[in-house]
């Protein structure tokens, strides 16, 4: 049971975790420290940080995400990291799903209290 | 790459690339992808880290920020990275030193010290309960199972858990052996053994070793896990030390000099304290050594042992001040209680195979006191025999008991005898190879000389008695052979009859085993009827009375059994004297009234000691019974102090120091002529301070006031043992019937009345015997001399003519003792001579039916004759 729900969970986050990164771009430009640290933040998004920047980078590759670069005279050099039109439209469609699983889960759970 | 500010050492440097290298390895990437995902983790390291430790990246650093990212901050090989299991070395060589002193050794000593208790003999018992065997094997345990890889199946939670409170016992263990590793390190260097005391402090850096490397893997669930284990560890540890740290604290306070700081201790203890810990301590000093304590006193004193190499001054504990002290906290003697139980049954043991609670620590062996307790010791066989005359108004009782002893030594037997109230011991017999041998009766220091000599230095067969107060004796016995060896002897008691009652002996004080189903078979007989308790009467036996009922075991140990005869003492008999000369052969008594006039004033000192407390109602009905005399009657509360508010106000707690009540009452009963102090009093196991004081006021002065002690619970008493000397202190009356005596007593005390007092006159044999009155036993004689001891003058004296006329009437007094040796010789050796066995006290035989049938012909023939006469 608790290995079935570990493989589970490990299984969601895995699927879930691009919505995430896109869902939270949705709202505007952000860095990548502060990007990863406010994901792992989460609760129920238990990952490494360091696993977060293979996928970003996946995500830039695929054309959804666009970085930019910008240096500090105090600090290090950031990256920031905004969406793309294409990436925009792919974040709208994937919430859109998404939310029809949760509210199909939702009308189940409704089901089964009657 | 971008740059920053952050500046990074060479090993930083280093490990962040090895951990880039991997990292891209592990994810499969290629160039491209592999040179962002470089990029994107050094851009997120150098934010996480500027503004940390000045702006320099160091390797600890560079670790700690791997981990956040949920890599190996110290990876041995690529593959290693892969790996989501923890990764613990299994370098060989780490592996041996682990097992070795995280389970082997740790294992070893554990189980040496269970079985021998090597260190709890020489330093500190580490294994003082179950709860500690338990934690000890925790560690052991957990080391074990961490090291092996089916522990890497297990959740961190566990693993984090069970090092945490590994950590904390480790810890702790390793602390207390601290001081130990100088002498633990000399020992090795220069004996080549000493491991055993340095492996808890290397166990504890095993185990710290075993912990870092699960702690490796990652992350903050194994943090929280384990952060709890080593709180939960240390809450248990100081739950568990907590009381004896309390109490040994407390007791160090106890015992300063300072007497405000001892009553602060004391007052601390008596507030709370571990009963096992202070019993405990009052053993330790038993072998004139602060060692061989429990950790608490090794915490607060026994650590500093080896400063003593370096002339630090030791810390000794004086077993009898701690033994005060036991008494002043909890109110009853240390050695009325069992004593303390060990794990590790050889803890205070120097040798195999030898219980802790042998010969080692019978310190007081032929000393005047009953100490310690040992077990193995045991009074296997009692019996009682007695005869009451209500003529002559005496009692005379034999108690023959024998002792067992299954100790592999020989012990001492000693004990405490409350004699029947106003008694003496006038007769003291020891079998020798299966024949009695009779006592010699002599002045005190002469008879412990010559025990001490036969007994103590030659290990040969005497019996010692000795008073210990008014109607109290010690009685020591050595030795009782070792391996289930026995000794038996007898101690005779003459006591008059009390309002027609006579009480049977019971043990006050013991160091002997007495069995729950142990009972002492009775036998009573007298010229007339009698009963047991009032209620169990006589049968007729031949011409005479007597009866045989069996005492349970608790009951030769408390007041309650006593027997009643209802016949009046003749007004006159006679006794012939075998003592004296021709001349005084025959000793008349001769019972006249006196009237007793009502006190002046009554000063009635209360024990405020813990033992008292049932009492106290009880006390307070008996004043209330005197009517209008009560407010004759001056409350004062001993408390260690004077207290004058009365019983109720009074909290009874503890053992209190009655000498300043008492020397307050002696004081106060001066101011009055007619006055009596009456002191109703627990068990005293210990001196006063007060007690050179009080022997003053019994001593000196015009008036010479009345001191009755009354024992509401029966027990040692170390201050009447100094003071019964003087005439003027009195022994009150056994409670056989518990305090429903005591209100009867009081009353006839204070509001005086009429009674009997006896006139002596001695006679010639040749006098016919028609004048005297009725004949009766010698005991009349022995009693004459009982009562001519004591009251002779204000102070018994040791001069030689009153030990002599004592040693005379072979009785044991203030400063005549009895002893019994084994050979003709030894009596020799130390100017004593044994008393002649037809001159000792007896039970005086019912005759045969055929004896009379002769007496009654005897009778007819003379009556018969006298008829004949006128003829």
């Amino acid at each position: 049971m608790d290995d079935f729900f570990d493989n589970w969970t490990v299984q969601v986050r895995k699927g879930v975790l691009e919505l995430f990164i896109l869902t939270s771009l949705r709202n505007g430009e952000r860095y990548g420290y502060e990007l990863v640290k406010s994901l792992v933040a989460l609760p129920g998004v238990d990952v490494a940080e360091g696993s977060m920047y293979p996928l970003l980078s996946r995500l830039k590759k695929k054309g959804f995400v666009k970085t930019r670069l910008v240096e500090s005279e105090s600090g290090p050099a950031r990256k920031y990291y905004s969406l793309s039109k294409n990436g925009e439209k792919e974040a709208d469609a994937m919430r859109s799903y998404f939310d029809g699983l949760v509210n199909g889960l939702t009308l189940l759970a409704k089901e089964e209290n009657k | 790459m971008t740059t920053s500010n952050l500046e990074w050492t060479e090993s930083a440097r280093n490990r962040w690339e090895q951990f880039l290298e991997a990292k891209v390895l592990a994810d499969g990437l290629d160039a491209e992808d592999g040179a962002d995902l470089r990029e994107n983790l050094t851009l997120h390291i150098e934010e996480e880290l500027t503004g940390v430790n000045s702006g320099i990246a160091t390797l600890n650093l560079v670790d700690q920020a791997i981990a956040g990212l949920g890599g190996d901050p110290k990876p041995t090989t690529a593959v290693s990275q892969t790996n989501s299991l923890p990764t613990i070395s299994t370098k060989k060589k780490t592996s041996i030193s682990s097992v070795t002193f995280g389970v082997v050794f740790p294992i070893i000593v554990f189980g040496i010290e269970l079985v021998s208790g090597m260190c709890g003999s020489t330093f500190f018992d580490p294994l003082t309960t179950w709860f500690h065997v338990a934690l000890v094997a925790l560690v052991i345990g957990s080391n074990w199972w961490l090291l092996t890889a089916r522990s890497r199946s297990s959740s961190l939670r566990k693993r984090g858990l069970i090092s945490g409170i590994s950590m904390a016992v480790s810890g702790f263990y390793a602390l207390l052996f601290v001081p130990l590793i100088p002498i633990s390190c000399f020992a090795l260097i220069v004996f080549g053994m000493g491991l055993l005391s340095l492996t808890p402090v290397l166990n504890f850096f095993i185990t710290w070793r075993i912990s870092r490397q699960h702690r490796e893997h990652k992350n903050s669930e194994w943090k929280t896990w384990w952060r709890r284990g080593l709180l939960g560890g240390f809450l248990t540890l100081i739950l568990l030390e907590t009381p004896s740290l309390w109490t040994r604290i407390g007791l160090q306070r106890a015992l300063n000099e300072d007497s405000q700081i001892a009553e602060k201790g004391l007052s601390q203890l008596r507030l709370f304290h571990h009963e096992k810990t202070l019993l405990r301590a009052c053993y330790e000093g038993n072998r004139r050594t602060s060692q061989a304590t429990d950790i608490s006193g090794w915490i607060t004193h026994g650590s500093l042992m080896p400063l003593q190499i370096f002339g630090a001054r030791s810390h000794r504990i004086d077993s009898e001040e701690v033994r005060s002290i036991y008494y002043r906290v909890t109110g009853s003697t240390f050695n009325s209680q069992a004593p303390p139980s060990f794990v590790a049954k050889g803890s205070f043991m120097r040798r195999q195979n030898t219980n802790w609670d042998e010969l080692q620590w019978d310190d007081h062996l032929g000393e005047d006191q009953v100490a310690v307790r040992l077990a193995n010791l045991d009074l296997i066989q009692s019996r009682m025999d007695g005869h009451i005359d209500s003529a002559s108004g005496l009692a005379y009782q034999e108690w023959t008991m024998i002792f067992k002893n299954d100790n592999s030594i020989a012990n001492e037997a000693r004990m405490q005898i409350l004699l029947p109230e106003e008694g003496v011991v006038s007769r003291v017999t020891l079998w020798v190879n299966g024949e009695p041998r009779e006592a010699a009766f002599s002045s005190k220091s002469k008879v412990r000389k010559a025990y001490q000599a036969v007994a103590v230095r030659q290990r040969r067969d005497p019996v010692l008695v000795t008073a210990t107060g008014p109607g109290r004796v010690l009685v020591q016995c050595f030795p009782v052979p070792a391996n289930g060896g026995e000794m038996k002897i007898r101690i005779g008691m003459t006591s008059p009859l009390k309002k027609g009652r006579v009480a049977t002996p019971i043990l006050l004080e013991r160091n002997f085993g007495v069995s729950d189903t142990l009972n002492t078979p009775v036998w009573m007989q007298a010229p007339k009827e009698f009963s047991f308790r009032g209620s169990q009467k006589s049968h007729p036996d031949g011409p005479e009375q007597s009866l045989q009922l069996q005492l349970p075991a608790a009951n030769i140990q408390r007041e309650g059994s006593f027997f009643v005869s209802n016949h009046s003492p003749a007004p006159a008999v006679w006794c012939e004297d075998q003592f004296a000369n021709s001349e005084e052969k025959r000793l008349l008594r001769t019972l006249v009234p006196e009237e007793r006039p009502a006190l002046s004033q009554c000063l009635l000192v209360v024990d405020g000691s813990a033992s008292m407390k049932p009492f106290a109602e009880e006390i307070q009905k008996a004043i209330t019974e005197l009517g209008a005399n009560q407010n004759k009657v001056t409350i004062v509360v001993a408390n260690d102090e004077v207290s004058l508010d009365g019983l109720k106000k009074h909290r009874f707690s503890g053992g209190r120091d009655n000498g300043p009540a008492l020397e307050w009452a002696l004081r106060k009963a001066r101011e009055k002529p007619n006055s009596a102090v009456v002191w109703l009093h627990g068990p005293q196991p210990m001196g006063s301070s007060y007690q050179e004081s009080l022997a003053q006021l019994l001593e000196r002065g015009s008036s010479e006031v009345p001191l009755y002690s009354v024992a509401l619970k029966p027990g040692g008493n170390r201050v009447l043992e100094k003071l019964f000397q003087y005439r003027s202190v009195q022994m009150g009356p056994r409670l056989s019937r518990g305090t429903k005596d005591l209100g009867p007593w009081l009353k006839d005390l204070v509001n005086g009345g009429s009674s009997l007092t006896a006139e002596w006159k001695r006679g010639s044999e040749t006098e016919p015997e028609s004048i005297a009155g009725k004949k009766v036993w010698d005991q009349l004689a022995r009693w004459w001399a009982t009562e001519k001891v004591r009251t002779a003058g204000r102070q018994q004296t040791a001069d030689e003519d009153s030990i002599a006329f004592a040693a005379k009437y072979q009785l044991v007094t203030a400063f005549s003792g009895a002893v019994v040796l084994e050979t003709a010789e030894q009596y020799k050796q130390h100017g004593l001579e044994p008393v002649d066995p037809s001159t000792t006290p007896n039970i005086p035989a019912t005759p045969e039916p055929g004896t009379w049938f002769l007496m009654l012909m005897s009778a007819l023939i003379a009556l018969t004759r006298r008829k004949r006469a006128p003829c």
